[in-house]
């Protein structure tokens, strides 16, 4: 691949030999003084050298052929009797230092400049050099404009303008700036970075501006096709559908769609759908459904509204993905961890146990005998939680296909049966919804199986996009004694809130079975109720 | 008196070796050959010691105690090579037996266990042995994975009693596309390619008993 810091490397030597060849050829006293072609010659050979190396090797080798060209071309400027087809090339060079090395680079070569165009010939060939001082008077404004452009190219590289810097950490410096724009973003913004509130404020906006009964949102994701997102009012439910004709038609032409949409025999509705969109991207598309069509000013002026409202979704949905994958990240190692680090280190314990147990006499031997149990416990534990943090959800592996998979190894390393039933519409949640949502049947699960020592659980999952619900319910001994605010619970709620689901949690339910606890996960249905509700929120 | 069964110890933890080790010269009947922490040095290791006994551990630095099993087993049959985890599930024991492991034990288990194991490997390198190999059979026996939702089993019945799709969305008052989706999902959960494959399959895993008896 070629960086663009390459480019410039090549086009800046370039022009500077197309320059040379036109003073070259358009001026006669260049052309005809013989004593000037040697250093002409060695000038266009080194440039076309270091513009092939500059494109082909890598930062190092091109850092030495810079140097190595900057003293010919120094040297050569300063032999040659009639140097002014060869004074742009010195501008070049500091250029292309200052890209490379910053300051430093652009003095390194300003340096090499003077002492090779000035020093050199006053010292071996003062015949060439003029006695009228005619040729400082020509230097001069080049090296000062050398100097301009030296201390430009070393911004430039200051700046970081993606490409220019240090090839290998072009990409590194540009991620680092963005990242700190988002901290310093993240702490200015009032709205925050919630997805889920984001969404619900264009439909809010739409519900507005339009008065329609009901409003769906969709959005791209990196999976083909669109994902349903957010609904609000009683009619969303017939917008929920991925195949709409207007929905794909929007999404391709970037472009408000009006249609009227039978319902039964004798209703018509009509349905504005508009893109959601940052610059020339279609972040999305919004459904709304309406009695009536709307004026045209109106279906204007939203969707100009809807411009803003898509860059704040759309920062959004960049920083849920980020954080998902930094959260993966540090459970993958978290896992690691555990594995490598306390749980070998617990169950080598467990071998030092079973030697004191050895030569023990016979009541301390019982005693360790039932510290060993202990201590296997702890490992075992160990071991689910390692399990814990290595499963998730990921592009090709759904919710369903995650749970399943999580609830056969637990059924696998404890003595819990776990009855799992799934009820999947064939399109996928958003991606932080699935990972919420799996976290929180994890955390029950290993309630259950900790605490409430249970010997049957149910799982039962249902997901409508963006609907979803997930039930985990057991036959143990329920958490009373353990308040609400303990440790699993509190975050359990934490991971419903931050996808806007509500949770129920109830020990001892009414359903006349002694003990047992059902832990209820409810996403996005508020959404669907009267329109009045949703702006009373 | 017969010579003692000669062991080798492959596990990147010291601790975890130096409490194997202890357990092992307990017994009479056993004595450390060697330690070794990387696949590499197991291998070393196995070929300049020529132990009766290799105990491995399935995550080793530079690869896993898998490999380090097969190419133990590739080289002599007669070797017992037990395989020692910390991640004991269903999946871990049947590919350290598929790879020719004499053995399977868990990191929680006492070390007991694993001088056991080791006995029994020395005695039947070719077989295999885990405590949960019985119960991770009766699993892979009978799969228990998601089960039918109550929708799913009235359209599995009506399938089974050869309705056609249009007909099983009347009896239960639901589009086409809607009833298109339940059989899919319940090919999908069956694992079946077609309804006469879903049907055999359902009624092997006892889903349609009911039905049958009416």
């Amino acid at each position: 691949m070629v960086t663009p810091r390459q480019q410039v490397a090549v086009a800046a030597r370039l022009v500077a030999l197309a320059t040379l060849l036109v003073v070259v050829l358009l001026e006669p006293s260049v052309r005809q003084d013989t004593a000037s072609r040697g250093p002409v010659a060695a000038v266009v050979a080194i440039g076309l050298l270091s513009a092939y190396l500059a494109r082909t090797s890598g930062p190092r080798a091109a850092r030495s052929a810079l140097a190595t060209e900057t003293v010919v071309v120094s040297v050569a400027t300063g032999l040659a009797p009639e140097p002014a087809a060869l004074m742009p090339y010195l501008v070049v060079l500091p250029l292309l230092a200052g890209l490379q090395a910053a300051l430093p680079g652009v003095a390194a070569a300003l340096g090499t400049e003077v002492v090779g165009a000035c020093l050199v010939p006053l010292l071996l060939a003062e015949q060439s050099w003029p006695r009228d001082g005619s040729r400082w008077l020509d230097l001069a404004p080049w090296l000062g404009t050398a100097l301009g452009i030296g201390l430009l190219g070393a911004w430039l590289r200051r700046r970081g303008v993606p490409g220019l810097a240090e090839d290998n950490d072009a990409y590194y410096e540009s991620a680092r700036q963005l990242l700190t724009q988002l901290r310093s973003v993240t702490r200015r913004l009032s709205a925050g970075l919630d997805s889920q509130g984001m969404a619900a404020a264009v439909l809010e906006a739409m519900h507005q501006r339009l008065g329609d009964s009901g409003g769906a949102l969709f959005i791209s994701l990196q999976s083909p096709g669109l994902v349903p997102f957010a609904h609000r009012g009683p009619d969303a439910q017939q917008l929920l559908v991925l195949s709409d004709p207007l929905v794909e038609r929007c999404r391709a032409e970037a472009r408000a769609i009006q249609g009227i949409v039978l319902e039964g025999p004798t209703r018509a509705r009509h349905r504005v759908v508009l893109p959601l969109r940052v610059g020339t991207r279609v972040l999305g598309v919004a459904v709304s459904c309406l009695p009536q069509a709307p004026a045209a000013e109106t279906v204007t002026s939203l969707l100009h509204e809807l411009d803003e409202h898509s860059l704040r979704l759309d920062a959004a949905l960049v920083f849920d993905e980020v954080r998902t994958l930094a959260t993966a990240d540090e459970r993958q190692r978290l896992a690691r961890e555990i594995h490598d680090g306390i749980a070998q280190e617990v169950a080598s314990l467990g071998y030092v146990l079973d030697d004191l147990a050895a030569s023990a006499d016979p009541t301390l031997a019982r005693g360790l005998h039932e510290l060993r149990g202990e201590l296997s416990r702890v490992v075992g534990d160990l071991r689910l939680s390692i399990f814990d943090l290595r499963s998730d959800v990921s592009a090709a592996n759904g919710l369903g296909a995650a749970l399943s998979d999580y609830v056969r190894q637990v059924g696998a390393r404890s003595d819990l049966t776990v009855h799992l039933t799934l009820d999947e519409a064939p399109s996928r949640l958003a991606p932080a919804v699935e990972a919420e949502l799996l976290r929180i049947a994890q955390e029950a699960i290993t309630n259950a199986r900790r605490h409430a020592s249970a010997r049957h659980l149910w799982v039962d999952c249902w997901t409508d996009p963006p609907r979803a619900s997930l039930v985990v319910r057991d036959d143990g001994s329920g958490i009373h004694g353990r308040g609400e605010d303990s440790y699993g619970i509190a975050i359990m709620r934490e991971r419903a809130d931050r996808i806007d689901a509500t949770i129920d949690i109830v020990s001892d339910p009414a359903t006349g079975r002694p003990g047992g606890t059902v832990v209820e996960v409810t996403v996005a249905d508020r959404r669907s109720r009267a329109p009045e509700e949703v702006s009373a929120r | 008196m017969t010579s003692p069964i000669r062991v080798l110890l492959v596990d990147d933890h010291d601790l975890i070796r130096q409490g194997l080790a202890r357990a092992f010269e307990r017994s009479d009947d056993f004595a450390v050959a060697g330690h070794a922490a990387t696949v590499a040095e197991g291998l070393k290791g196995f070929t300049e010691l020529a132990p009766d006994v290799v105990v491995i551990d399935v995550r080793l630095p530079d690869g896993t105690g898998l490999e380090l099993v097969r190419e133990i087993r590739s080289r002599g049959h007669d070797t017992g090579v037990v395989v020692l985890t910390m991640y004991a599930g269903d999946e871990q024991l049947f590919a350290a037996m598929e790879a020719g492991a004499s053995a399977f034990v868990a990191k929680d288990a006492p070390s007991d266990e694993v001088v056991a194991a080791a006995r029994h490997a020395r005695v039947a390198p070719r077989s295999f042995t885990a405590a949960a190999l019985a119960d991770a059979m009766r699993r892979r026996m009978t799969p228990s994975g998601p089960q039918l939702t109550p929708r799913e089993s009235e359209v599995l019945s009506l399938l089974a009693r050869g309705f056609s799709v249009s007909a099983i969305g009347r009896s239960i008052y639901v589009s086409d596309s809607t009833t298109k989706t339940h059989i899919a999902k319940i090919y999908e959960k069956l694992g079946a390619a077609n309804r006469a494959d879903a049907i055999m399959k359902a009624v092997r895993s006892g889903l349609l008993a009911d039905d049958l008896a009416n």
